[in-house]
C-alpha cells in the first residue's frame, strides 16, 4: 500500500518537478559521458598529455557531484516543506512517521533511479558527440564505437549513490525532528524574514558595492603584478580580491532589491506607475526570504562566467602558441653562446647528425639555417622595458634574406627593404611600446650607418625566430658585418609528412642536451639545459591536449552551474505560483485583466531571474579588462577577450532563457485556473 | 430614486443534463442608491453564487443583472475586468489584502490599477484612511495589524474608487465580536455619510441588523424580505431571528 502511494506521489512529483528532474538527468548524463570519455582508450592514446585530461575531469566531476548534490538536497528539502501538510495529514490518519519517511525516501529513490537510467542512455549519446569534438580538435577521423568497459558505469553509480546517501540521510533526519504540529503548519513558518532596518540594508548595499570595487581593483593589480614578475604579493592580492568579491556578491544580492524598492517607493511617478508597486513589493519580499540562496546562485553564475571566459582564453592562447612556437615542422637550435665571444653548441651533437636522423624519418621539403646577430649598444632594448618577455636582453638582428626565406616557408609574402631601411617584427605584447619609442626615434644607428624605420608589425610573430626575444630587427644583408656577434644559429625545416610526438621523444633521447651549471651569489648551483629541438607534432599534441582538457573541464562546469541555477530559480518561482495564487486572484478581483496579470508575472520573473545575473555580468565585463592586461599578448587581437566575454554572456543568457520560459509558462498555467 | 442594481429573473444552474443543481432559481430584486442591503440564508441557499454573479466573477445561466443600467451579463470578456474595477468595490471575509504591500499601498493599488493621477493618489489614500481611522497604521504590513484594522483597510480599498456598488461577502466572518461591531458601525457610517450603496452577504443576524433591508434566500429564491424602517436595531434584530426560525424549516417538516 505504502509503495503504491510512493509510486503515485512520484508520478505527481514528476509533473511538479519536471525541470528539476530534467536537470538532474542532464547532469548525470554529462557525468556519465565524461566518465566514458576518460576511460576510452581512443581518447587517452591521442597524446601522452591526455592523462592530465583524465585526472582533471575526475576533479571537475567531484565538484559537479557536490553542486548537483546541493541541488538535490535543496530540492528535497523544498519538496519536504511543500508537502509537510500532506505528511501531517498522513500522520493524522495514523500512519507512523517511520513509514512516512520510508515513503518519502522511496519516492525520491524512484525518481533518482529513473533519472540515472535515462542518463546512461543520454550520456552515451553525449559521449559520442564529445568524442567527435575531441577528434576534431586533433584533426582525426571519427568513428562511432559502442564498446565501453564497466568502469564508467560503476563510477557514475558511485557518484549517484554518494549523493543520494547523504541527501536522503539528511532528509530522514529532518523528518525525524519534525513534530505533527510543525508538519501541519510548516508552510507558515517557511518564511523567516530578515528584520533589519532600512538604514542597515542601505549601508550594507553600499559597503558591498564598495567591496566589489575594491575587489576588482585588487584583481587588476594582481594581474599587473604578474606581468612585473614580482609574484610574491600577487597571491595575496588575488586571495583578498576573491574574498571581497564573494562578500560583495552576497551583500549586493541580499540588499539590492531593498535598495531598488526604496528608490522606487520614494518616487510617486514610479511608485504609482502601472504595476510597479505590486511588482516591487513582491520582489523585495521574495528576495528577503530567499536572499542567501540567491547570493549562492549569483556566485555560481560568476563562476560560470569565469569558467566560460577561461575556457575561451586558454583555447585561444594555445592555438596562438601553436602558431608562435612551432611555425615550422622541425627546428634545431644548434648554436648557443652564453658569453657571445665563443660559439658553443647546446648539444653534444653536431647539426649534421640531427639532419641525418631527420632525413631517416622524414622527407625534407624545405630548410634554412640562419643566424641571429646582436650588436653593441642595444638602443631599442635599453629603452623598452614594458612587457618584454624573454631572457635576451640585447637587440636581435636578422638578415633580410634569411627573414624572407623564413616568411616564405610559412607561406607569407616577403618584404622589401632599401639599403638604409630597417624593419621590426615583434610580439603583440611589446609592439605598443615599440611603436611609441620608434615614433620619436625612427632612426637606428648601427656602426656609423643610420637606418630609417620602414615599418613595424606584430602579425603572426614567431618566438622561434630568435629565441628569448620579443622582437627582431630585420636589416639589409649588407649591414651585418664583423662587428655583429652571433647569438644563435637556427635551422628551420619543413617536412613532407606530419611530424609526431613520438618522433620528438625519440630525438630527445638520442640527442642529449648539454647541462649548464650556474652558480648563484649564495653559492647554490643551478643546472639547466636548453632545448635544442622543437617538433610541431609534439607541440601541437601538447597544446591540443591542453585545449581539450581546459575547454572541456570549464564547459562541463559552466553547464552544470547554469543548469543548477536555472533549476533552483524555476522551482522557487513555480512553487510560489501555487503558494501565492491568491495574490493574483486578488488582483483579478480588483479588476486587473488576465492578460495584464500575465504581463505582471512576466515582469516579476524577469526581475527575479535577472537579480542573480546582473552583478556577475558586471564583474565579468570589468574583470575582462584586467584579464586583457595579462593575456592580451597571447590573443589574436586587443578585443579578443572582451569578445569572448560578451559571447559568453549571450551563451549564458540563451540557456538561462530556456529555464526562464519554462518557468514562465508553468507559472501561467498555475495561475490561469485562478483568474478570469 | 436611482436603481443601482436591478436583478431580473436570474437563474444559475450547475452540473450536467442528468444532474442539475439550481443554485439560483428565478430571482428578481432591486437595490436603490444609498441602500444598505443584506442577503441572508443558510449554506447552499445560493447567496454566494448570487454575489459571484453580481461581481462578474461567475457567469449566469439566464436572466439579467443591471448595474447602473448596464447589463453585466452582456459584457464582453475583455470588458469585464474594466467594468469591475470602475464600478464595484469588494470586501471579503478573509480580507484579501496583499501581504507584501503596506496598508496604504494596498489601498493605493486600486487607484494605480485604475490609472489615477499619480499626484492625487497619496492624498486620496490619506483622506480615506483618516475617515476609517487607519491613518496611523498606514505604513504597517497586514501581518502587523489586527483583523479589524485589516478589514477596515479592505473597506478603504473598496471605497476609494467611489464605486457604484460595494459587495461584502461575510465581512465579519473572521473577526472577533468587538472588531465585528466596529466594522459594521464603520460600514453603517460609510452608508450614511458617504451615501455608498452596499450589498452584504451574511448568515449572521447581528451583522444583518445594521442594514436597511434584508433579503432571505432559500433554495435559490427569495423567501422573505424585511425592512428596518423606523424600528430600533434591537427590535429589527428580533424580527430577523423570527424569520430565521421560520427559514430553518416548518414545524410540519419535523416529524
Amino acid at each position: 500500500m505504502l509503495s503504491k502511494l510512493a509510486i503515485k506521489n512520484a508520478k505527481r512529483s514528476i509533473k511538479d518537478y519536471m525541470i528539476y528532474l530534467i536537470t538532474v538527468t542532464l547532469s548525470f548524463s554529462l557525468i556519465f559521458a565524461f566518465n566514458l570519455i576518460i576511460f576510452s582508450k581512443d581518447i587517452l592514446e591521442l597524446s601522452s598529455f591526455m592523462a592530465n585530461f583524465k585526472s582533471s575531469i575526475i576533479v571537475v566531476s567531484t565538484i559537479v557531484v557536490f553542486v548537483v548534490g546541493w541541488l538535490i538536497n535543496y530540492t528535497m528539502r523544498f519538496m519536504l516543506t511543500k508537502r509537510s501538510k500532506e505528511f501531517g495529514t498522513y500522520m493524522l490518519l495514523g500512519i507512523e512517521k517511520k513509514q512516512i519517511t520510508k515513503m518519502f525516501l522511496l519516492e525520491n529513490i524512484i525518481l533518482g533511479t529513473i533519472s540515472l537510467i535515462l542518463s546512461i542512455f543520454l550520456g552515451f549519446i553525449l559521449s559520442q558527440f564529445m568524442t567527435m569534438f575531441i577528434m576534431n580538435i586533433f584533426e582525426l577521423p571519427y568513428k562511432v564505437s559502442f564498446s565501453f568497459g564497466i568502469q564508467p558505469i560503476i563510477l557514475t553509480i558511485v557518484y549517484f549513490l554518494a549523493i543520494y546517501f547523504f541527501v536522503l540521510l539528511r532528509a530522514k533526519r529532518k523528518i525525524k525532528k519534525m513534530k505533527l504540529y510543525d508538519l501541519l503548519y510548516y508552510e507558515k513558518v517557511n518564511e523567516n524574514k530578515m528584520y533589519k532596518s532600512k538604514k542597515v540594508r542601505t549601508i550594507t548595499f553600499f559597503i558591498s558595492i564598495l567591496l566589489g570595487i575594491i575587489g576588482l581593483i585588487l584583481f587588476h593589480f594582481a594581474m599587473v603584478k604578474i606581468l612585473d614578475n614580482s609574484s610574491n604579493p600577487t597571491m595575496l592580492y588575488i586571495l583578498l580580491s576573491l574574498i571581497s568579491i564573494i562578500i560583495s556578491i552576497y551583500g549586493t544580492t541580499l540588499t539590492f532589491a531593498d535598495f531598488i524598492t526604496n528608490f522606487i517607493l520614494k518616487r510617486k511617478n514610479l511608485k504609482y506607475n502601472k504595476d510597479n508597486l505590486f511588482i516591487v513589493r513582491q520582489f523585495t519580499s521574495k528576495v528577503r526570504t530567499t536572499g542567501i540562496t540567491l547570493g549562492t546562485l549569483a556566485l555560481l553564475i560568476t563562476l560560470t562566467f569565469i569558467s566560460l571566459n577561461l575556457s575561451n582564453i586558454f583555447n585561444s592562447m594555445f592555438k596562438i602558441q601553436n602558431e608562435s612556437s612551432a611555425p615550422y615542422d622541425i627546428m634545431v637550435y644548434n648554436l648557443y653562446s652564453e658569453t657571445q665571444s665563443e660559439i658553443g653548441t647546446n648539444s653534444e651533437h653536431k647539426l649534421e647528425e640531427y639532419l641525418k636522423y631527420i632525413k631517416e624519418n622524414y622527407t625534407i621539403e624545405d630548410s634554412i639555417t640562419y643566424r641571429v646577430y646582436t650588436n653593441e649598444g642595444n638602443p631599442i632594448r635599453k629603452n623598452i622595458s614594458n612587457g618584454v618577455v624573454g631572457y635576451q636582453d640585447v637587440d636581435c638582428y636578422l638578415k633580410l634574406s634569411d627573414y624572407n626565406k623564413l616568411l616564405k616557408m610559412r607561406n607569407t609574402d616577403p618584404i622589401k627593404l632599401k639599403e638604409d631601411e630597417f624593419y621590426i617584427h615583434s610580439f603583440r605584447d611589446v609592439s605598443k611600446d615599440l611603436k611609441i619609442y620608434l615614433k620619436n626615434n625612427p632612426d637606428l644607428k648601427i656602426n656609423n650607418v643610420t637606418l630609417k624605420l620602414k615599418d613595424i608589425t606584430d602579425y603572426k610573430y614567431s618566438t622561434s625566430w630568435s629565441r628569448g626575444s620579443s622582437y627582431i630587427i630585420v636589416v639589409p644583408d649588407k649591414i651585418i658585418n664583423e662587428n655583429f656577434k652571433i647569438i644563435n644559429e637556427i635551422t628551420a625545416i619543413n617536412t613532407k609528412e606530419e611530424t609526431t610526438e613520438e618522433f620528438y621523444n625519440n630525438m630527445k633521447n638520442k640527442f642529449k642536451e648539454k647541462v649548464f651549471v650556474e652558480e648563484t651569489d649564495n653559492g647554490y648551483k643551478t643546472y639547466y639545459s636548453i632545448n635544442s629541438i622543437t617538433v610541431k607534432g609534439a607541440v601541437e599534441s601538447e597544446n591540443k591536449s591542453l585545449i581539450t582538457t581546459l575547454s572541456f573541464c570549464f564547459m562541463y562546469l559552466s553547464f552544470i552551474f547554469i543548469a543548477v541555477v536555472g533549476t533552483i530559480l524555476a522551482i522557487q518561482s513555480l512553487s510560489d505560483s501555487t503558494k501565492y495564487k491568491y495574490r493574483y486572484s486578488i488582483l483579478n478581483k480588483l479588476g486587473v485583466e488576465k492578460s495584464q496579470i500575465f504581463k505582471t508575472i512576466k515582469k516579476q520573473l524577469i526581475l527575479y531571474f535577472s537579480l542573480p545575473m546582473i552583478y556577475p555580468i558586471i564583474i565579468s565585463l570589468i574583470s575582462s579588462y584586467s584579464l586583457n592586461r595579462l593575456f592580451n599578448p597571447f590573443m589574436e587581437s586587443d578585443y579578443s577577450i572582451i569578445g569572448y566575454v560578451i559571447f559568453n554572456i549571450f551563451l549564458f543568457i540563451i540557456i538561462y532563457t530556456i529555464y526562464f520560459l519554462f518557468t514562465y509558462f508553468g507559472f501561467k498555467d498555475n495561475i490561469r485556473e485562478e483568474t478570469k | 430614486m436611482k436603481e443601482i442594481l436591478k436583478i431580473n429573473n436570474l437563474q444559475k444552474y450547475y452540473g450536467n443534463k442528468s444532474n442539475i443543481t439550481k443554485a439560483i432559481n428565478g430571482l428578481s430584486f432591486n437595490v436603490i442608491e444609498g441602500e444598505f442591503v443584506a442577503i441572508m440564508g443558510a449554506s447552499g441557499s445560493g447567496k454566494t453564487t448570487l454575489l459571484n454573479c453580481i461581481s462578474t466573477i461567475d457567469n449566469v445561466t439566464s436572466g439579467n443583472i443591471y448595474i447602473d443600467n448596464i447589463d453585466i451579463t452582456d459584457l464582453k470578456e475583455k470588458d469585464v475586468a474594466k467594468f469591475r474595477r470602475e464600478n464595484l468595490g469588494f470586501i471579503f471575509q478573509d480580507f484579501n489584502l496583499l501581504d507584501t504591500l503596506t496598508i496604504s499601498e494596498n489601498i493605493a493599488l486600486t487607484l494605480t490599477i485604475n490609472k489615477d493621477d499619480k499626484n492625487e493618489i497619496d492624498k486620496k489614500v490619506y483622506n480615506i484612511s483618516k475617515k476609517l481611522d487607519i491613518d496611523d497604521i498606514s505604513n504597517k504590513f497586514p501581518y502587523e495589524v489586527s483583523g479589524g484594522q485589516k478589514q477596515r483597510c479592505a473597506c478603504a480599498r473598496a471605497l476609494i474608487n467611489n464605486p457604484k456598488l460595494i459587495l461584502a461577502d461575510e465581512p465579519t466572518g473572521a473577526l472577533d465580536s468587538k472588531s465585528a461591531k466596529m466594522l459594521l458601525e464603520t460600514m453603517r457610517d460609510i452608508n450614511d455619510k458617504l451615501n455608498a450603496t452596499i450589498l452584504m452577504v451574511t448568515h449572521d443576524a447581528f451583522s444583518a441588523s445594521f442594514c436597511d433591508r434584508i433579503l432571505f434566500l432559500k433554495d435559490g429564491r427569495i423567501f422573505n424580505e424585511i425592512l428596518k424602517g423606523d424600528k430600533s436595531r434591537k427590535s429589527f434584530f428580533n424580527e430577523i431571528l423570527d424569520v430565521l426560525t421560520v427559514l430553518g424549516g416548518d414545524v410540519q417538516s419535523v416529524k
